[in-house]
């Protein structure tokens, strides 16, 4: 404690006393009345808004959630522990918002923006954007028309991502629904290295501590962090937090999209989320609906999946995109996006639970994952039959678009007649070729992790499957042969792979692709 | 249900029972006591929100912590009332509730100065005539001592709060330095 007189005091005292009607300088107070699992009620504090920062004694943020009539229900930024019954709480008149910028990439942090890896604090300029913010009305979108490549042949083939999308992950759980994200986010290593970054953000929700240590060493090891933040909220935080960090998880991906750069962000996953969510609802005592989640989770759920946006590239326009926060008014530029990879886990393979039906309805595709799949060795276990991609294929590359052109319905063909043959009935030549044909795409379409291809990759080899030109390659060893095809083509033909990269596609190019494919495959035949 | 109207409804109908039987005042330090026995005794709430605990348990308690033999008529009355509609989980509010309607009808505020040390009478008087003279309302006024402020004062005002405390003055200096 700090050496004042008692006379000082006083007099100090009474200095403040005399200044006092010239800066009546009022901040409004309540009380806290009950703390429990993250959230407190308050009595006090009438002016409040909802969505508002408050502090408690002590310092630990909130936010305000619940308006009732006698108390104020408030979301605990910190341990439940650190607020106590009687408290008071100051107003902060600020939106609850996270301090966005640069510095953060290469970091993890928590809901606060707080990093949590022991390397010191974000460096940077940082800009303060709202946690709840309006999505960007029409006029300052665009309809989606670039793709955002995962480097997963299934995915890119047949349920093409393009910038500014929302797509879906669903699946039960160890169906490697977190692997593709992952992929994904390394895939984008390129963008990055050629000056044409796509900031990847990872929202971590409910996880363990561990296995988000363990992620970002993985992305660290491939050198994917350089362009990454990882935002976590583990199971061992507060509801609170967890339900509140795909807003600041987004929030830091509008900061990259208003000011003209692209932004990947997954939500791993929603559902945990909407169990956070509900649990808090509980606290607050909100009437439970379906499921015993409260009635506005979908409400909820939508306004988050759309703020992920493609902005107009007019920056005339964007500078006057709606509720733009104002800390980078004067650094807003058009063109930017943010893609959504929601997450949800579903049980026993139940898309028709109440969280997964919302999800899939204001998504704009689905990527399904079935453990059936995952457990016969198809990996990714992506049914590609039943998973869609609504929206992008105006932003397939044209090469891309013409090879996979009918891989989805002679796979969807491929199935039907694969059980069909389990009858025994006779094999007429047409089917068995088909049956030949779909085989080897099944093995086409596998594709370990951490082994993203390009997009001339993926269009040279699935134009090999798709054309049947493996068909004397046994299945067994068609990743073989695919791993051999690609060598060969980067060492003999880049120029053919770096125009199919582009979206060129000819006669002169394919018929490259078909005359090595076939004298490969020739060695392959037994 | 919006449970915040609830204890709206019940402090309500109380005020206006309360005033026809000229126990309005009694009443309020009744719902004043009853408040902060709430606010003190941990786990009071949490068994008056019990439903295996039984009618005259909960009684008793409620009427222990609203003055015990001191309440008044209506107060008693009202405790049956509130046990016989099921609503005693939300007496706390109800009785934070009728304070607060009680002030406001008798445009009284309730003031709090909290200083490190014990302040001198004439500091006192000096705050409770400013608030007299700037808000025309008469202030029930409260002291609190609590050192951790280190030096100053801290005024509420209802659900206003002037903080001249020296430890408020260094959290701003602490704010503003650490953006
Ligand atoms: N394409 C793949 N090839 C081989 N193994 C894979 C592939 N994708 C995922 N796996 C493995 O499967 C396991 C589950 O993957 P992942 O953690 O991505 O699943 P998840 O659906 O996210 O699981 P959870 O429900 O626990 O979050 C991991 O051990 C992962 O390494
Ligand atoms: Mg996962």
């Amino acid at each position: 404690m700090p050496d004042i007189k008692p006379s000082e005091i006083s007099n100090v005292l009474k200095m403040q006393l005399d200044g006092f009607k010239q800066k009546l300088e009022f901040e409004e107070i309540g009380k806290v009345l009950q703390v429990s699992d993250g959230v407190a009620r308050v009595f006090g504090l009438e002016k409040v808004q909802s969505n508002e920062l408050v502090e408690f004694e002590g310092g630990t943020m909130g936010v305000v959630l619940n308006l009732e009539e006698d108390n104020v229900g408030v979301v605990l930024l910190g341990p439940t522990e650190s607020v106590k019954e009687g408290f008071t709480v100051k107003r902060t008149k600020r939106i609850a918002s996270i301090m966005a910028g640069e510095g953060m990439l290469g970091r993890v942090i928590n809901v606060l923006g707080e990093p949590i890896d022991g390397k010191g604090p974000i460096g940077g300029e940082t800009f303060e954007m709202p946690l709840e913010r309006k999505a960007p009305g029409v006029i300052f979108r665009q309809p989606v028309n670039e793709p955002l490549q995962t480097g997963l042949k299934a995915i890119d083939a047949m349920i093409p991502i393009g910038r500014g999308q929302r797509e879906l992950i669903i699946g039960d759980r160890q169906t490697g629904k977190t692997a593709i994200a992952i992929d994904t986010i390394i895939n984008q290593k390129k963008a990055f290295q050629d000056g044409k970054p796509i900031y990847c953000i990872y929202v971590g929700i409910g996880q363990k501590g561990s296995t988000i240590a363990n992620l970002v060493q993985t992305l660290e090891e491939h050198g994917a962090m350089d362009y990454t933040i990882v935002l976590s909220a583990t199971a061992s935080n507060p509801a609170a937090m967890q339900f509140y960090a795909p807003y600041a998880g987004v929030a830091i991906a509008e900061y990259f999209r208003d000011t003209g750069r692209h932004a990947l962000i997954i939500y791993d996953d929603l559902s945990k989320q909407a169990v956070a969510y509900r649990e808090v609802s509980l606290i607050l005592r909100r009437p439970p609906g379906r499921e015993a989640y409260p009635g506005d989770i979908f409400y909820l759920h939508s306004r988050l999946l759309e703020r992920a946006a493609k902005i107009i590239s007019n920056d005339r326009v964007a500078r006057r995109m709606n509720d733009l926060p104002d800390s980078i008014k004067d650094k807003v530029k058009g063109g930017g996006s943010i893609t959504a990879l929601p997450i949800i886990e579903t049980k026993a393979g139940d898309v028709s639970a109440y969280i997964p039906t919302n999800v899939i309805s204001i998504t704009d595709g689905q990527i399904f994952l079935e453990s059936g799949l995952f457990n016969a060795g198809v990996r990714p276990a992506i049914n590609v039959g039943i998973s869609v991609s609504r929206v992008g294929g105006n932003a397939q590359i044209k090469s891309m678009k013409k090879v996979a052109g009918t891989l989805k319905l002679d796979q969807a063909q491929y199935r039907e007649l694969e059980a069909f043959t389990k009858f025994g009935s006779e094999i007429d030549a047409a089917t068995q070729s088909v049956l030949d044909k779909g085989a080897r795409n099944v093995e086409i379409l596998k594709q370990g992790q951490y082994a993203p291809l390009t997009a001339a990759q993926l269009v040279a080899i699935i134009y090999c499957g798709t054309n049947g030109l493996l068909n004397d390659v046994p299945v067994a060893r068609v990743s073989e042969f695919e791993r051999q095809f690609l060598d060969l083509m980067g060492v003999k033909h880049p120029d053919v792979l770096e125009q199919l990269g582009q979206g060129v596609y000819n006669d002169t190019l394919t018929d490259v692709l078909r005359k090595e494919a076939e004298t490969l495959a020739a060695t392959f035949k037994q | 249900m919006n449970h915040g109207k609830i204890s709206i409804r019940y402090a309500r109908a109380l005020y206006e029972y309360a005033l026809e039987h000229q126990e309005d005042k009694a009443v309020y330090a009744d719902m004043q006591m009853l408040a902060r026995t709430a606010a003190e005794v941990k786990g009071m709430t949490v068994f008056l929100a019990n439903p295996a605990a039984g009618r005259q348990d909960k009684l008793n308690l409620l009427q222990e912590a609203s003055g015990g033999k001191k309440t008044c008529a209506t107060t008693r009355h009202f405790l049956e009332f509130v046990l016989d509609k099921n609503r005693e989980s939300s007496m706390q509010m109800i009785a934070l509730m009728y304070a607060k309607l009680y002030r406001e009808k008798n445009h009284i505020r309730l003031g709090q100065v909290t200083s490190a040390a014990e302040l001198p009478a004439r500091t006192l008087d000096k705050i409770s005539a400013f608030i007299r003279d700037n808000y025309h309302v008469s202030v029930e006024m409260s002291t609190r001592i609590d050192p951790a402020i280190i030096g100053g004062f801290i005024l509420d005002i209802d659900d206003n709060r002037f903080d001249a405390s020296i430890s408020g003055q260094l959290q701003k200096l602490n704010n503003y330095a650490g953006h």
